[in-house]
């Protein structure tokens, strides 16, 4: 099944789906994380330098990417519905209607992957965690590229091809449970101006009139009627990541932005509560692309490799190389530690597997074929990790943003009333049982995408993934069994 | 639409104004010293001891003592300790280390007249 219709239409649930359905649906949500995130800046570049007091610190490092990820097993890609970023980027669109499209080249996964590698290593290496400014700084410079992209070019390049925030979300909310789809395909295939994907907005009212089918109750239909459609300045964009929603088969690149749901004139388009984690039991889901493989491979590996960075080994490795190796700085062992974790281990690990599976297997597949294959059997591990990382940090001090939050409008902090905490051991039971769900979640999606690739050479071709997916994590395990230790690393240096 | 947005950023930029400063700062007529009861620092319980002197190194009694211990990340609850007794100028409290990791102790110590000073203290705690 291509498209996706299931029974449970969210946006029929009184109140919440005619909220999100209404013209301003979007900006609702967007206009709090607005103001929070001009608050955040404000804080992160006027108030304390200690990050454990800072708003632009613990909301973001701490409860932003707890919440992201329950909300993306429990309900969707919440933060890209209500993505700050992307307000002044609606202006911008704006002024972008007649604008270039992202050069072709450039439209597929790898800068995503850098974006994320990126992310990942400036954290490390400037301490973000450990900086109000610079984050606070991070986030104006979200703001400016989603701006000067969305100006820049007429389709919504940011999200769809650099936002390292809105790249996890797109691979991890292949878990979730809902998904955008139509009530009739073959309304669709009879809809003449497509408004999901191209938008009902036209700078001056115009109006057509179409020839729309009349459906029977058993879906046929014989008859058409006429149907009034309106552009106009009121009208909706349409979908910024280009995709029409009778053919979305996957939540890869869908913002939840619901564009397609406000500019679809036939009211045909929603949001359905569906099976989690349905596209990755589909082979025609994603595309059969490198980029797209590596993306969720190297997401998993960043993962371990991000955990690694809080706990003590990396310590003894960093001091490790500047013994035996002469480093005078942190950057240079970050980038070897970041670039073999993150990039070179992946690509190697994908590769050699991919080989060993075609050569098991006996088969006439390519080692990219293989690779793509097997590439959705690494959401869940790798989404098991990053939860297991971001709930620890979220558990550790759930309520830590309402003293600061106090202390930010000039109160002083009740910190004995918001100093709950989730034991530690619940926390390393909770990240256990999360690792190997994810683990096993993974393996079953590898034995079936095996049986399927290899019929009944299944077995022998699976199990070097089987074993991949096994040593990832177990490393995880390894590493999240360790006490967490949060240093700067200038101690290394004296 | 973009008007109402800005008048809302507006309030937020005029709650930033809110915050307050902290409210002591370096005295040179008292001197703070803390003093960790362990070897080798690492995670878990410790005693802290605190001596407050004045301009001319005695030690001064009747005092009252806050700590408050941050790591140097987000999201980590701080550890609070108000002492209000103390002894021959030395004022005692237990303290947990909550994790490894970079920390910092500040130590405010407001004399009977009111008069205050705050020292930063700064420390790596390792595993046990």
């Amino acid at each position: 099944m291509a498209y996706l219709n299931s029974a449970v239409d969210v946006l029929q649930v009184p109140v919440i789906g005619r909220i999100l359905r209404g013209r301003w649906g979007r900006l609702i949500l967007q206009v709090p994380l607005v103001i929070f995130a001009v608050v955040l800046v404000i804080d992160g570049l006027t108030g304390p330098v200690e990050a454990s007091r800072n708003l632009a610190t613990v909301a973001p490092w701490v409860h932003y990417r707890g919440l992201v990820v329950l909300a993306l097993l429990l309900a969707g890609n919440l933060f890209c519905m209500a993505c700050p970023f992307t307000v002044p980027r609606t202006l911008a669109k704006h002024l972008s209607i007649r604008g270039k499209r992202f050069p072709k080249i450039l439209r597929n996964k790898w800068i995503a992957i850098l974006s994320l590698f990126t992310l990942f290593f400036l954290y490390e290496w400037l301490d973000l965690w450990a900086s109000p400014a610079l984050t606070a700084w991070l986030i104006v410079a979200y703001f400016v590229a989603s701006f000067v992209m969305e100006a820049a070019f007429t389709e919504s390049a940011f999200c769809k091809y650099v936002c390292p925030l809105g790249t996890f979300n797109f691979v991890y909310s292949s878990v979730s449970p809902t998904q955008i789809g139509v009530k009739n395909p073959a309304m669709c295939a009879a809809c003449v101006g497509k408004e999901c994907v191209n938008g009902s907005y036209a700078p001056q009212v115009a109006i057509r009139i179409d020839q729309i089918p009349v459906f029977n109750a058993d879906g046929s239909s014989n008859s058409t009627q006429p149907k009034e459609i309106r552009y106009s300045p009121a009208g909706t964009l349409g979908c910024g990541t280009e995709l029409f929603a009778p053919q979305i088969k996957s939540n890869l690149d869908c913002t939840f932005c619901l564009d397609c749901v406000r500019a679809c004139p036939h009211d045909n388009a929603s949001l359905f509560i569906r099976q989690p984690g349905r596209e990755l039991t589909q082979p025609e889901s994603w595309a059969k692309r490198w980029d797209l493989s590596l993306l969720v491979i190297c997401l998993a590996f960043m993962g371990v490799t991000n955990a690694f960075g809080m706990v003590p080994p990396i310590y003894e490795l960093q001091a490790w190389m500047i013994r035996n190796l002469g480093f005078q700085n942190e950057l240079p062992m970050l980038v070897i530690i970041f670039g073999v974790g993150n990039l070179l281990l992946p690509l190697v690990a994908t590769v050699i597997t991919a080989g060993l599976s075609k050569v098991f297997a006996d088969s006439d597949f390519s080692v990219r074929e293989i690779t793509a294959a097997f590439a959705p059997a690494f959401v869940p591990v790798g989404f098991a990790i990053w939860f297991a990382h971001y709930s620890f940090h979220f558990l550790i001090a759930p309520f830590s943003i309402f003293p600061v939050f106090q202390e930010f409008l000039g109160q002083s902090g009740n910190w004995a009333a918001f100093s709950g905490a989730v034991d530690l051991q619940v926390i390393g039971l909770l990240q256990m049982v999360v690792l190997v769900g994810g683990f096993l979640w993974s393996m079953v999606l590898a034995q079936r995408a095996a049986l399927r690739l290899y019929q009944r050479a299944g077995l022998p071709g699976l199990l070097p993934w089987a074993l991949l997916l096994l040593l990832l994590m177990l490393a995880a395990l390894n590493i999240f069994s360790m006490p967490m230790e949060m240093r700067g690393t200038n101690f290394l240096f004296g | 639409m973009l008007l109402r947005l800005f008048m809302l950023m507006l309030i937020g930029l005029m709650a930033a104004g809110c915050r307050q400063d902290a409210p002591a700062t370096d005295n040179p007529n008292i001197q703070i010293e803390l003093i960790v009861n362990s070897e080798r620092i690492v995670v878990g319980e410790t005693l802290l001891f605190v001596q407050v002197y004045d301009a001319e190194d005695n030690l001064i009694d009747g005092a009252k003592v806050n700590i408050r211990g941050d790591m140097s990340h987000a999201g980590m609850t701080p550890v609070i300790r108000d002492i209000e007794t103390g002894r021959d100028g030395q004022y005692e409290t237990s303290f947990e280390w909550t994790m490894a990791g970079d920390w910092f102790i500040d130590v405010t110590v407001t004399l009977p007249d009111g008069t205050q000073d705050k020292e930063r203290f700064e420390y790596v705690v390792g595993v046990p």
